[in-house]
Formats: structure tokens, C-alpha cells, sequence
């Protein structure tokens, strides 16, 4: 099959600026994305920089961009994606790019996976052989363990693209191995480490995550169970992050109070009813939102129909959760 | 100049071991690879560990099937080192999380691998290697041991009689620099890539072996090649052999069983019979429903889709063995350590003498994880008994003269790295395959030379430095070539067939004569080849 490959070329070593060029492979039905580069740096063209290890699709080390989708190159076949005899490869997006396709991983995810800790302590004494543990417990621990850290999730991620210093749905993914391991014995405390600015709580749920990681791995709901773990053990939010528990009470306050959210309390109080300057940087946001008729007035919020109803139902949960 | 107590070259099982087990002992220690440690070969890993656990099993049960396997090639002491360590560290891994697969009662479930006589391999689904390395890899990380990712070393710093450290190349900058150090342990891994095709990753060049060669130790048992059955027909993937122990099974094209029911054989006898039934041999799982499928084959459900197009509970994967792994390699004794004073090996580009002429499954990375530790543990009190030295700054000049050499080499031969490369792993497949004999075997031998000839003048075509892969796989093919030279000569001399080596001309096992180690040293015109007794006597 002969297909037109598109590569991303860049060289700081000779000054010039990001640039595709592009080469002709000729290879079997058969040949992934990562034959097709192979082809190119062995028979035309050797200054092509790349990553690969495995070539099975277990290590991580080709993620690639291809025709605008993040992929492994060494397991994603030329068939599969060849669009109009075109397949086009980029470096990963939202990380720095090295040369060619080599990027600078140690910022994006070395340094992040570190962030949350994600080893093992033992809980107290150790047994003498291995933890009796049922298979059921591990085996979610086990599958969020094959990822492959090849960032793919991250590449994806909508927050990451605009902050880079989210700790992103791989690292977060990692975490949740170390905090569902029943072996563990720091759970509260990485709990409350993820619960910290840039780490579970600056997820804005947008899926995307999940959509991009090629093992299936659902990352983003990983992420949430940590979340959710960490509020069933009363760790609402980390040390350096009060903003995120007043905010939660302060949306389980107003739903309960008329049954819907009221968006201008919950900008206050999120910010702290105390907090001057806080508050002060609210202020530009509500001028230009009053002329468009869109500040909400806060306080003076109308109770939905049923808001009784709604707050009997959080009131039960309440007590079970206690 | 980097300076460290203890420097560990390779981040897969065996050098993450060695390291923690380093710097558990109190030194200061770093780790130097040429991938990122995740990216190990070890990564790819399937199977599991084998270790005698509870009170059917005992390690003197392990120990004998290892023997068995063997061939008559296993030193005892090493596999009774072997074999008494490795449940108390599958139980250590345990402990600091390897998430292997538990049985009803909550403890760890095994796998019965072929060779082995009981259940006794712990296993974490078919992604057991992967497992391992992370987790190590998360201890690495909480003790803070220093990586040096994307670094190869290209040579071992000898000073005085004594190992000092190691010259690496950056490949990020091109960058050549010398990293002292009182004790190296080479932990460098397999060397599957002088076969095409094989089941090898990108990294498996023999990089280490070729480095204590030419330091001028010897490579043992070369000329056991193991190879794998259960290979996809296209790449480098293959199936667990778990595989046959969750009850898939090895059908012909009739979709007739290839095994009688229970039949675990070993790897070789195993390949060379699928081997003869030509192509069109299939696992077929469907029995195992797509539930088992799911928890069991975490990799392989997901590769066989991806790679071979197949989905495992509606349809037989084809498969075919292949190359897999060299079973020698540096000598050492059972703490890891070398001839060369200061210079440990452990992992698979080691030979401390545990499989001999062929390797029950499981017993791999077994090997990894217990002579890993042992080796860091033994370089740790190398280097607290020995006072630093600083290495000169002759290695280092004398490592980029030959660097500049090679960068000043005409590109006019019409020979490429490729090229050469591409020759030595298909002469390897042909002539030094699962069946040898002697035409072959001397065809191999003139061939080698040849290649390394041409080696000698070969030239660059890109001379620039930064993640420069063409020089890169230079010094790749120049270890590539010294470990083909010694599978070669220690093949050709090896005029028998024992374990994983098969002659058709010598197809008999003869005790009288074929009851050595080869050991394969670098020469001045090529490998010299010498033997030693095999030692089975146990340890003291
Ligand atoms: C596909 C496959 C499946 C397997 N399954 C099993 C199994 O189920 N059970 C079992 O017991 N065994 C199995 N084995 C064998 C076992 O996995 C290996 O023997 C073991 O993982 C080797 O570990 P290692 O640490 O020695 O090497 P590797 O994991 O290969 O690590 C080598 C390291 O050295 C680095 N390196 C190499 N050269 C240099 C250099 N010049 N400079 C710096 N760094 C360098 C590499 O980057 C890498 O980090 C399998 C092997 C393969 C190929
Ligand atoms: S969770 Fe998936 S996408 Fe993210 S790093 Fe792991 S394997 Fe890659
Ligand atoms: S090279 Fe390992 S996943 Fe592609």
C-alpha cells in the first residue's frame, strides 16, 4: 500500500522553524503507523527523530498524534487511518516538543505522576506472607495499574491545555491505584494531596480524557472515584484549597434551601464571605453581567416546587453517609 | 562528573531491584538508562514469577524442575539461591503492591507454566512484568533515587585492574560524559534483537553483555536461544502462556488440539513441534468465555483486536514461536558479582548460572527480581568497602576521539547501520535458528565476520546531535555483533543437542562430552571459546 506521510519536522539544532514534510512509503496491508516512520528514518531520511519501545502497544513510549487524534503509533495500522492516501503525525499537543516527534515528558507527566505519591506504604505491621485480600478489591487496582503512562489522557485533557499545572487525569488515574489498593497505609493523607489546587477539584468534567486513552482505562471516572473517595472520608479539600469545601457547602446549602442552585451566593461564599479581596475581583464580572440582565441576585433566590421534597431527600443521605 | 556510590545501568526488573536494594543498604545511589525505566522491556513481560508457596510446594521442588529443565547446565547453587529467595520476594512485592491475581481465599493464585510440576507462578492477569516494574518503579520514586533517563552507556570506565564508573551518551544533546562510581551493576537486558523477527523490544541489543566482553569477561551459555511458542504471526507481540494454563487451546488447522489435555512441555520441545506442523497453528480461547478473557488477558483481549484483527472469544489467534530471549550471558556468581573487580550483573544480561540449556516459564523474571536485589545489595558493599577514586579524564577523551571517529567516516561503502543490521538478524533466524547444524552454523560464522568488517566502515549519514537514533543504533549493532559472534562460536562448538540448542546433525544429548559451559571472551581476530565445568554441588 502507498501512503503520504506527513511529519512533523523540527530541529532547534539547525535553527529552523516547525515545519511537515513529507515522504513516500510503500508497505503491506498489514503495517502500523510506527512501520511507516520506521520506513522513513531506515531507507530516506535519518535525522527523523521518534520514540518507540515495545511495538506492542505495552509500554507507552509512541503516542503520536495521527491525523488529529491521539494514538499509539506501534499498535494503530496505516489502513485504519489513512485518510485520502494522507496519514499526518504530530508530536502530542500541550507539551514541549523536543525534536520531531520527541517531546518533553518529564513536566507533562514524570514530575506529576511524582506529585501524588502513588506508592505503596504498608499499613502497619506486615503480614508474614501476602495480604489476604479478595481478588474483587484488587482487581480494579489491577486494570487502573496496566496504564501504560503514555499520556494520551492528558493530551486530551481540556483543563490541561489552559493550566498546565493540573496534575491531569494520568497522574490522577495513578493515584487512584495507590488509594483502592487495600494494602495502602497513606490513604488519608494522599487523599487530602489530591485534593489540593491543581488536583481533583480542577477537573471541569468535560469526559474527554476517557475518550483519549487507548486502553479503555476510563481515566476521567477514575478521577472521580478518588473525588468521591476522599469526600466519604470527610477530606472535602485539601489544606491549601478552603475555596473548594466552602464552595461545596455552599452549593449543598442552596440547593437545599430552594431547591435549585443560586449562582450568586455560591459566588460569594465560594469565595468567603470575609475574603475583601476575594470578593473585590468578582466585582468586574457582575458589572458587565448586570446591563445583559445575567447577575443573578443572590440570597433573594425563589424556591423551586418540590424544594421541600429535595431537601428531605439530601437530608436522608446526609444521615446514612454519617 | 557525576559521582555515585553504586550506578545502575538499566531501569527494567533487575535494575529497579538492584537499586532499591542499594539504597536500602544506606549508599548513594543512581540509576542510568537508555529508555525511561516504564519503557523496559520488562514492561512487556506476561507470565509471571515462579516461587514455591504453601505446604504442597517446596523450594527444593522448584529448584529440581529447574534442573530438570536445565539440561545439565544449571550451577545447584545458583538455582538453590534462586529457589530459596524468590517467595520471600513475590511475598515482598506483595507488600509494596504488585496487584497479583488472588485465589478464592484471598491469596495469591498461580499459574502452572510450562516445566513446572506444581502451580507456583504468581501472576498479575498477562501483565505481570508490567506490574512489577511500576511498582518498583513507585519505590524508586519514594526513596528519590536519582534516573538518568535516555542516557546509553557506551563503555565501562576500567582503571587500575577495578571497574570506576561508566561513559554514557545523552541522546537528547549528543553529549558524552563519565559517571564514577565505586560499583556498577549492569542490568541492561536481553539481547532478542539479533533475530528478526523475535519477541524483542526496540532496547534488547546486548548492549551490557557486549560491554563486559569487551572489558574482557566472558559470556556463558550463549548458545541457548530460547524461543517463544506462542508468537503472533506478524510482530513482536505474543500470547501468555498462561494462556494454556487458563485452558486455551493449541489447535491445526483441522482445529484438532495440538497437546494431550494437561501437557505443559517446555518451551523448546513445544516450538520445535509447532514448528513442524507448519503454518496455521491457533490458541483458541473461546472456551474461557469473554468474561475470563477480559480479567485474565488484560493485554492480550486488547492487542490480539488491535494487532491481529482478532477478537479472542469468537475466534483462534494464529501464532507461530519466535525468537524470544539468549538464556547466557555475563558471567557472575550468585551475589551478582563479575571477574572484574567493582562490576555486578544481574537480570537477563546475566548468567548466574539458573537455566542453563533451557528456562522453565516464570523463572525470567524470577531471576530478575532475586539476583537484581542480590546484585545491588552486593555492589552496595562493594562500594562501602572500597575508597572512592576518581576517574581519570583519559576515559572520557578517549570515548569522544572514537566518537569523533565515527562521525569522520566516509558514508561510501553504500552500507548503512540498516543495513547491516537488517543482515545480521536475518543470518541469525536462518542459520542459528531453532534447528542448527554444522553448514549453517559455519555459514553464520563467515557471515558475522563479514558484518563486522563492514561495521568497521560503515559511516553516519546524519551528524546531528540531538536524539541522534542513527548513532544510537550504531553502538547498538556494535553489541549486537559481539553477542552474535559468541552465540555463533559457542553454537558451532556445542556439537550436540541439549535444551533449547537442536542440531539436526548431533540430534542426541551426549552427557560425555556436551556437560560444559561454553564461556565465549573477546579475542584479538574474534571470540575465543573456552569451557568450564557445570558446578552442581550446592551452596555452602
Ligand atoms: C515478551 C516477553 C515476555 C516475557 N514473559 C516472561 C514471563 O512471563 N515470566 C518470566 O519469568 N520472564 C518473562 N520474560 C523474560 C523477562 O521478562 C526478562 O528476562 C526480564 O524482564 C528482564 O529484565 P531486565 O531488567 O534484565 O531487562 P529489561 O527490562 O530489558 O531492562 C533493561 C534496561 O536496560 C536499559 N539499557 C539497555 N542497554 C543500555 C545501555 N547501553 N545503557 C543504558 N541503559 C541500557 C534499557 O533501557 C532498560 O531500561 C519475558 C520476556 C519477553 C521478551
Ligand atoms: S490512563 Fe490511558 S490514556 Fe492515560 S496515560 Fe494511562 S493508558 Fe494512557
Ligand atoms: S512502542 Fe510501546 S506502546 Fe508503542
Amino acid at each position: 500500500m502507498e501512503t503520504t506521510f506527513k511529519v512533523y519536522r523540527f530541529d532547534p539544532e539547525n535553527g529552523s522553524k516547525p515545519d511537515f514534510a513529507t515522504y513516500q512509503v510503500d508497505l503491506p496491508d498489514s503495517a502500523t503507523v510506527m512501520d511507516g516512520l520506521r520506513q522513513i528514518r531506515d531507507e530516506q531520511d535519518p535525522s527523523l527523530a521518534f520514540r518507540a519501545s515495545c511495538e506492542r502497544g505495552s509500554c507507552g513510549d509512541c503516542a503520536l498524534r495521527i491525523n488529529k487524534k491521539g494514538r499509539l503509533g506501534c499498535t494503530l495500522k496505516i489502513a485504519k487511518t489513512v485518510k485520502n492516501g494522507v496519514v499526518t503525525v504530530e508530536p502530542i499537543r500541550n507539551i514541549p516538543v523536543l525534536k520531531d516527534l520527541v517531546y518533553d515528558l518529564e513536566s507533562f507527566l514524570w514530575k506529576k505522576i511524582k506529585s501524588v505519591q502513588p506508592w505503596i506504604t504498608p499499613r502497619g505491621p506486615e503480614p508474614d506472607g501476602e495480604y489476604v485480600v479478595a481478588e474483587e478489591q484488587l482487581a480494579e487496582v489491577r486494570k487502573a495499574m496496566s496504564c501504560i503512562m503514555c499520556g494520551l489522557c492528558d493530551e486530551g485533557c481540556a483543563v490541561i491545555k489552559i493550566d498546565k499545572d493540573f496534575v491531569g487525569p494520568a497522574a490522577l488515574t495513578k493515584a487512584y491505584r495507590a488509594v483502592f489498593d487495600p494494602r495502602d497505609g497513606q490513604h488519608d493523607e494522599r487523599l487530602t494531596l489530591v485534593s489540593e489546587p491543581g488536583g481533583v477539584w480542577d477537573c471541569t468534567h468535560c469526559f474527554e480524557a476517557n475518550g483519549h486513552c487507548p486502553l479503555g482505562l476510563e481515566p476521567t471516572d477514575r478521577l472521580f472515584e478518588v473525588r468521591d473517595e476522599a469526600i466519604r472520608q470527610g477530606i472535602r479539600s485539601g489544606t491549601q484549597n478552603p475555596k473548594v469545601q466552602r464552595h461545596y457547602d455552599s452549593f449543598l446549602n442552596s440547593v437545599k434551601r430552594s431547591g435549585w442552585l443560586d449562582e450568586g451566593r455560591l459566588a460569594i461564599e465560594s469565595e468567603g464571605l470575609t475574603n475583601v479581596a476575594g470578593l473585590a475581583k468578582l466585582l468586574p464580572t457582575v458589572i458587565r453581567a448586570i446591563p445583559k440582565g445575567k447577575a443573578p441576585m443572590p440570597y433573594f433566590h425563589p424556591k423551586r416546587p418540590g424544594a421541600q421534597a429535595i431537601r428531605r431527600i439530601i437530608d436522608k443521605a446526609q444521615r446514612s453517609e454519617v | 562528573m557525576p559521582k555515585y556510590d553504586v550506578l545502575i545501568v538499566g531501569g527494567g526488573v533487575a535494575g529497579l531491584q538492584a537499586a532499591l536494594a542499594a539504597k536500602y543498604a544506606g549508599v548513594q545511589v543512581a540509576l542510568l538508562s537508555k529508555t525511561h525505566p516504564l519503557r523496559s522491556h520488562s514492561a512487556t513481560s506476561s507470565d509471571g514469577l515462579n516461587a514455591a508457596f504453601g505446604s504442597d510446594d517446596s523450594w527444593q521442588q522448584h529448584a529440581q524442575d529447574t534442573i530438570w529443565a536445565g539440561a545439565g547446565l544449571c550451577d545447584h547453587a545458583a538455582v538453590e539461591e534462586m529457589c530459596r529467595a524468590a517467595s520471600d520476594d513475590i511475598i515482598r512485592l506483595d507488600h509494596v503492591g504488585v496487584p497479583f491475581n488472588r485465589n478464592a481465599e484471598g491469596k495469591l493464585d498461580r499459574w502452572t507454566l510450562g516445566g513446572n510440576t506444581l502451580p507456583r507462578t504468581a501472576f498479575s492477569a498477562d501483565m505481570t512484568g508490567h506490574a512489577v516494574l511500576n511498582t518498583l518503579h513507585e519505590q524508586c520514586m519514594r526513596e528519590d533515587i536519582p534516573s538518568h533517563e535516555e542516557w546509553l552507556a557506551t563503555s565501562l570506565a576500567v582503571e587500575d585492574g577495578c571497574c570506576r564508573g561508566v561513559l554514557a551518551l545523552e541522546f537528547g544533546t549528543g553529549n558524552l560524559e563519565a559517571f564514577s562510581a565505586s560499583a556498577v551493576v549492569l542490568a541492561t537486558g536481553g539481547t532478542g534483537r539479533v533475530y528478526a523477527p523475535s519477541t524483542a523490544s526496540q532496547s534488547c541489543c546486548g548492549d551490557g553483555m557486549s560491554l563486559a566482553y569487551r572489558a574482557g569477561l566472558s559470556l556463558r551459555d550463549m548458545e541457548m536461544v530460547q524461543y517463544h511458542p506462542l508468537g503472533f504471526c506478524e510482530r513482536a507481540a505474543f500470547a501468555s502462556e498462561g494462556a494454556l494454563g487458563e485452558g486455551a487451546v493449541l489447535c491445526n488447522t483441522d482445529g484438532q488440539p495440538v497437546l494431550q489435555a494437561n501437557d505443559q512441555p517446555l518451551r523448546d520441545a513445544l516450538c520445535r513441534s509447532l514448528a513442524s506442523a507448519g503454518d496455521g497453528v491457533a490458541l483458541d480461547f473461546r472456551s474461557l468465555g469473554k468474561e475470563r478473557i477480559g480479567t485474565r488477558f488484560l493485554y492480550l483481549g486488547r492487542a490480539a483486536t488491535e494487532m491481529a484483527g482478532i477478537s479472542l472469544d469468537t475466534a483462534p489467534l494464529p501464532v507461530m514461536p519466535r525468537m524470544h530471549r539468549v538464556l547466557g550471558g555475563i558471567r557472575t556468581d550468585t551475589s551478582g558479582a563479575t571477574a572484574l573487580s567493582g562490576l555486578f550483573a544481574a537480570g537477563e544480561c546475566a548468567s548466574p548460572g539458573v537455566h542453563g540449556a533451557n528456562a522453565l516459564t516464570g523463572n525470567a523474571l524470577t531471576a530478575s527480581v532475586v539476583f537484581g536485589r542480590r546484585a545491588g545489595s552486593a555492589a552496595a558493599a562493594h562500594a562501602s568497602n572500597t575508597a572512592p577514586q576518581a576517574l581519570t579524564d583519559s576515559a572520557l577523551q578517549d570515548a569522544q576521539r572514537t566518537l569523533e571517529a565515527v562521525f569522520s567516516r566516509p558514508t561510501t561503502s553504500g552500507d548503512t547501520v540498516v543495513t547491516i543490521q537488517r543482515a545480521l538478524a536475518s543470518t541469525m533466524a536462518e542459520h542459528v535458528g531453532l534447528v542448527r547444524d554444522e553448514a549453517g552454523l559455519r555459514e553464520a560464522v563467515r557471515c558475522v565476520a563479514d558484518l563486522q568488517a563492514r561495521y568497521a566502515q560503515v559511516g553516519l549519514r546524519h551528524h546531528g546531535k540531538m536524539y541522534n537514533h542513527e548513532l544510537l543504533s550504531f553502538y547498538e549493532l556494535g553489541a549486537l555483533l559481539d553477542v552474535a559472534g559468541a552465540i555463533v562460536a559457542a553454537a558451532q562448538e556445542r556439537k550436540e543437542s541439549r535444551g533449547v540448542h537442536y542440531r539436526s546433525d548431533f540430534p542426541a544429548t551426549n552427557d560425555a562430552e556436551g556437560s560444559y559451559h561454553s564461556l565465549v571472551t573477546c579475542g584479538p581476530d574474534g571470540p575465543v571459546l573456552t569451557t568450564s565445568p557445570v558446578n552442581t554441588g550446592q551452596s555452602a
